[in-house]
């Protein structure tokens, strides 16, 4: 009896408990949920039709939801479109939710049905809503110190600013920024957007989209003037620029003192015919881009005067009149139209064609040498005329292009575990303007010999990929690519580019480049930590087909130059990335390389690299992430050789080391306030030989020596903190600091010895440091109207060339109004 | 007997009322479940406009924990893959076609880690200075920090100030293994003018334009990766005749070799580059 009532007891509390148990498991029983199961008639929708049954022709949690309202039905995507199997099986994260961000307008959207790319669509007929948001601001600017109105300020370099008095130190302007929107049920049928800072700096777009096409449009104008800084370091902006006594006593500016800057103007349009009108299978889009590029740059130059006269150069009488700078206009267009189709045939594989002409024109005046250069200086020559070939010579010429390029994919998935891809490109690149230039130039060709150039560059570039999915956690892929650059330009042309007329071929003629990269990868997901490896290696081929001139006739033969004709490299490399734990991100991607032949000096003979980051993400949303990157490069393979005197090899030797690393801190302590900060640092350092030769390196008796061993070491930190604060409902705060430091020397050793006896630390030494502060305010005047108000403030500072140092002032303040 | 059966029956009862608690609690739940359901509790993603096509909870977040209905919210959700989104967006799409190629999905990127479905991405880091800067480039910057640091250096592409974007030469859907465009076409889509055809090359130009530049910043003038004259001379040696003085290297020579070698992108009519 006791027995039997403790048995009866204890069979049933372990049962509650093995229930309990079941209950609490936290291995979830996953439910594939249907997606076209209907509602219960009696709840209420508050946004959306009662869901009505469609046939369930989709794999789960691939396809996307076929539900729809009567009576239009919409063919959900075809049942033979399998879930795309990954490549490579990666652990299915589960993040964290994103906090809401701010609402946009309330809409009542239509089901989905069909694909992105506007199958099947369903249409909600519903008013269309119009929302737009315009902000005039008005902008008011000091830049200070600097080197003076005439020349370009450092900081005016990115953000070239002019007033309503064509002031571009002090001034006030104004913009308008614009944001409008036309939606219906189903999506935003119209967006055009404006952003504006000014005349110098503006852009937008424009697109329609509905279910069967799509149309684009957009422009950006922006001017920079870098220009103006490369010009305040040429010889006659710095002391002791040029070199006493010598061909180089005297630097020539013919430009004078002129604010140098050049515009970009890209435009561009895209008309796109979506597959619900055309049987869903393909797409189809035309597609135009161009740019106008206007301007002015500083450029310098050397005029030859070889030792033979007439030789293969200018004869200038006077050593002091050789060493010259203009100012070279530029002036160019771009025009490029493509048309585009994509298809995919009952979603058996995916194909896409494409093919584009562009032409580019260069506008800037043909500079001949005489007529534009010589001549309005009054520099004295020897066999230089107006008319004959060296005073017709097109000085820094452009050319106008023509590029046709083609390009052919595809690729196809069978089954879930492998996937192809193929592809192929031919270009074609021809010069339009020189044949008739150099024809004019010349004359007419010599019996036997063509004396004009045209020039023409075609390349080719396919790649075939291949991965497999051998199990659910392991994969294999493998990868082909091909590349040839044929140099098809006329060679050889008398008089212009030769082999055998001295030194019209100084350097080697890259007649061919081909290359084939080749690799394989397995990843394996070995189920711990969340972790999948990734185990690689691929290897490079390149070939170089090069013409060296003929000996003796003033041109570099091979042993005289660090260029080959062959590179053969192989990397191996681990990827490694894991999520030991919720929130955490790790990733440490080590490779090594190493080349039985290297092509130039700056390939690697021999490199380490290693990447590294890790990241934590709390719940509460606050992020932590730091990395550390190293490189190390070295080459000792490429070697120069006595042509003369003892005939000795010498090898260049190459070491580079580039690290870089940084932190970044997203937090929120409090609900209202957002703040981050962030650290960087990166060092670049090199080394390499500095060789002299006692005479030019085509001169027969040409002998190396080996002088010293420089050192390039530049660091450069940034540090980076900011934070957003929503004091009021209707005030938000913002404000930030960055501080970024460059400091080190460009070289030691007796290059840094003359450089410094040269200028100073102009060039010697990187030495600059800049500080940004930036405060901004929005404030709701009306639920429709925002008060927006920023002020930045930045210096920079140059203990290397104190001529930059200066500062900028910018506040802007807007009114946005919500229509 | 009688006490053993009703001893059996009180435990067959207590083993399936669990049971059977869950299954009235998950069965008809799960069934029911449309927009209205989640909303109820997603409250945040009531007023979102979407597009259409991504309207439909489910149609994304297709696999559902039956814990997530009956225990308050409780119970893992599962987030759409990348090839949950691909099941749409690759087909009849050249950008897309290559993903799982591409170099974002080998780190393990998915799609919703850059695109918003419920409404815009917005980049996590503010700095007012890049309130110039595209969003699609801020969104970059909140991963490729290394990057965002190089564009705040001396020289740099103007991507902070909005002349253009990250996109403009990256594709963020593609990968090295599937481009069919050599890098420096790459910059040659806007840098024709030093594209040639030129009669005299320079070899690194034909070669790799990031030999000498680096694209997004460098603390050295023109985007050069090493300040001249070290990043020529690693391949170039000094010319005693030329470039010195009684032997001695020239340092108003060697301070800027482009001030003689004007045309170091290539020439038409000089060998040596110099105009």
């Amino acid at each position: 009896m006791k027995l039997r009532t403790t048995f009866g007891w204890v069979l049933p509390s372990l049962t509650v408990l093995a229930a309990s148990l079941q209950a609490a498991d936290v291995s979830p029983v996953w439910v594939e949920y249907p997606s076209t199961s209907p509602a219960p008639a009696s709840r209420t929708e508050k946004t959306l039709p009662a869901a009505a049954a469609t046939p369930a022709a989709t794999t789960p949690a691939s396809a996307p939801a076929a539900s729809s309202t009567a009576p239009v039905v919409a063919a959900p995507p075809p049942a033979t479109q399998t879930a795309p199997a990954a490549p490579q099986l990666s652990a299915a994260p589960v993040s964290t939710m994103t906090p809401p961000l701010a609402a946009a307008p309330v809409q009542t959207p239509a089901p989905a049905n069909g694909n992105g790319n506007g199958n099947g669509a369903q249409q909600t007929p519903t008013a269309p809503v119009v929302t737009a948001v315009i902000t005039p601001r008005l902008f008011l600017f000091d830049y200070f110190k600097g080197v003076g109105e005439d020349k370009t300020h450092f900081l005016e370099r990115y953000d070239y600013r002019e007033g309503f008095s064509s002031d571009t130190r002090t001034d006030v302007f104004a913009d308008v920024d614009l944001d409008l929107t036309i939606s219906n049920a189903d999506r935003d049928l119209f967006v055009l957007e404006r952003q504006g800072f000014g005349q110098h700096n503006h852009r937008g777009k424009a697109k329609f989209s509905d279910d069967e096409i799509a149309f684009s449009a957009q422009y950006s104008h922006y001017r920079s003037a870098t220009g103006g800084i490369d010009f305040l370091f040429s010889p006659n902006e710095v002391a002791v620029g040029t070199v006493p006594g010598g061909p180089y006593q005297t630097f020539n500016d013919d430009a004078g003192r002129f604010d140098y800057h050049v515009d970009r103007t890209s435009y561009g349009a895209s008309f796109k015919v979506k597959p619900t009108l055309l049987g869903g299978v393909a797409a189809v889009s035309i597609d135009y881009d161009g740019y106008m590029r206007e301007g002015n740059k500083f450029a310098p130059f050397y005029l030859d005067n070889p030792a033979t006269c007439p030789g293969s150069g200018p004869c200038i009488t006077n050593d002091a009149d050789k060493w010259r700078g203009i100012n070279l206009g530029i002036d160019e267009r771009m025009n490029k139209v493509a048309f585009n189709i994509d298809a995919s045939p009952k979603g058996l594989f995916n194909i896409n064609y494409n093919v584009s002409l562009e032409k580019f024109t260069s506008g800037t005046a043909d500079l001949k040498l005489f007529d534009d250069i010589l001549s309005p200086q009054g520099v004295a020559v020897t066999d230089i005329t107006s008319t004959n070939r060296r005073g017709l010579a097109p000085f820094f010429y452009v050319p106008d292009t023509s590029l046709v390029s083609q390009t052919l994919q595809l690729n196809q998935r069978f089954g879930h575990t492998f996937l192809l891809a193929l592809g192929y490109s031919h270009s074609s690149l021809e010069d339009d303007s020189s044949h008739p230039r150099f024809t004019a130039l010349f004359g007419g060709p010599p019996p036997g010999l063509p004396d004009s150039w045209e020039g023409e560059i075609t390349t080719d570039s396919a790649f075939l990929n291949a991965s497999w999915n051998a199990r659910s956690n392991l994969g294999v892929e493998g990868f082909v690519k091909y590349y040839q650059r044929d140099n098809g330009s006329s060679f050889p042309v008398e008089n212009v580019i030769s082999p055998t007329a001295p030194g019209q071929l100084v350097a080697p003629r890259i007649n061919d480049i081909t290359s084939i990269d080749y690799g394989l990868a397995a990843n394996w997901r070995p189920g711990v930590m969340g972790s999948t490896v990734t185990l690689g290696w691929h290897r490079l081929d390149r070939e170089r087909d090069l013409t060296f001139g003929a000996a003796a006739a003033e041109h570099i033969l091979p042993g005289q130059t660090l260029y080959r004709e062959d590179t053969l490299s192989d990397e191996a490399y681990l990827k490694l990335i894991a999520r030991p734990a919720k929130g955490w991100n790790i990733r440490l991607t080590p490779s090594y390389t190493w080349a039985d032949k290297t092509g130039l000096v700056s390939e690697p003979e021999e490199a380490l690299q290693v990447k590294s980051l890790v990241s934590y993400t709390a719940p509460a949303g606050w992020l932590a992430s730091g990395f550390y990157d190293y490189t190390r490069k070295q080459n000792a393979n490429n070697t120069f050789l006595d042509a003369g005197g003892p005939g000795l090899t010498y090898s260049q030797d190459i070491d580079s080391t580039l690290h870089s690393a940084g932190l970044t801190f997203n937090v929120m302590p409090v609900d209202t306030v957002n703040a981050f900060a962030n650290l960087f640092w990166v060092q670049n350092d090199l080394s390499s030989y500095l060789f002299q030769t006692n005479t030019e390196r085509w001169n027969p008796g040409v002998i190396f020596s080996l002088i010293d061993r420089p050192n390039y070491k530049v660091d450069t930190y940034s540090l980076g903190i900011g934070a957003d604060w929503q004091a009021r409902d209707k005030l938000k705060l913002r404000g930030s600091y960055t501080f970024s430091k460059s400091t080190g020397d460009v070289a030691t050793g007796v290059v840094l010895t003359e450089l410094q006896n040269a200028t100073g630390t102009i060039d010697s030494k990187i030495d600059n440091t800049l500080h940004s502060i930036s405060f901004g305010a929005d404030y709701s005047l009306t639920p429709k109207a925002k008060l927006r108000a920023n002020y930045l403030y930045d210096y920079y500072d140059d203990d290397a060339y104190s001529l930059l140092n200066g500062g900028v002032h910018m506040l802007s303040i807007g009114v946005s109004f919500k229509m | 007997m009688r006490s053993v059966c009703k001893i059996l029956i009180a435990w067959l009862g207590v083993c399936l009322m669990p049971s059977v608690a869950i299954a009235q609690a998950t069965t008809p739940a799960i069934q029911e479940i449309d927009n209205t359901t989640c909303k109820t509790c997603h409250v945040a993603y009531e007023g979102h406009k979407v597009n259409s096509y991504h309207s439909d909870c489910k149609a994304c977040h297709s696999v559902i924990d039956p814990k997530h209905l009956v225990e308050g919210g409780k119970g893992r959700m599962k987030f759409p893959a990348s090839e949950n989104c691909l099941s749409c967006h690759q087909n009849n799409d050249h950008k897309r076609m290559n993903w799982a190629f591409s170099s974002h999905k080998q780190a393990q990127v998915e799609c919703r880690d850059c695109h918003g479905m419920h409404s815009p991405k917005q980049p996590k880091q503010f700095n007012l200075a890049l309130w110039k800067t595209d969003k699609k480039s801020a969104a970059c910057m909140d991963c490729h920090q290394d990057v965002a640091a190089r564009l705040n250096m001396p020289s740099h592409h103007p991507v902070k100030e909005g002349a253009l974007s990250c996109v403009s030469c990256h594709d963020p859907h593609g990968g090295k293994q599937t481009s069919l465009t050599n890098k420096n076409d790459q910059c040659y889509k806007c840098h024709q003018a030093i594209r040639g055809p030129k009669v005299f090359e320079h070899a690194p130009v034909v070669e790799d334009c990031t030999i000498c530049h680096n694209p997004h910043g460098s603390p050295n003038r023109r985007l050069l990766q090493i300040a001249q004259p070290m990043q020529c001379l690693q391949c170039h040696s000094i010319t005693n005749n030329r470039h010195a003085t009684a032997g001695v290297p020239n340092g108003a020579q060697l301070r800027n070799c482009t001030n003689c070698h004007g045309a170091i992108h290539g020439s038409h009519i000089d060998a040596r580059l110099k105009h």
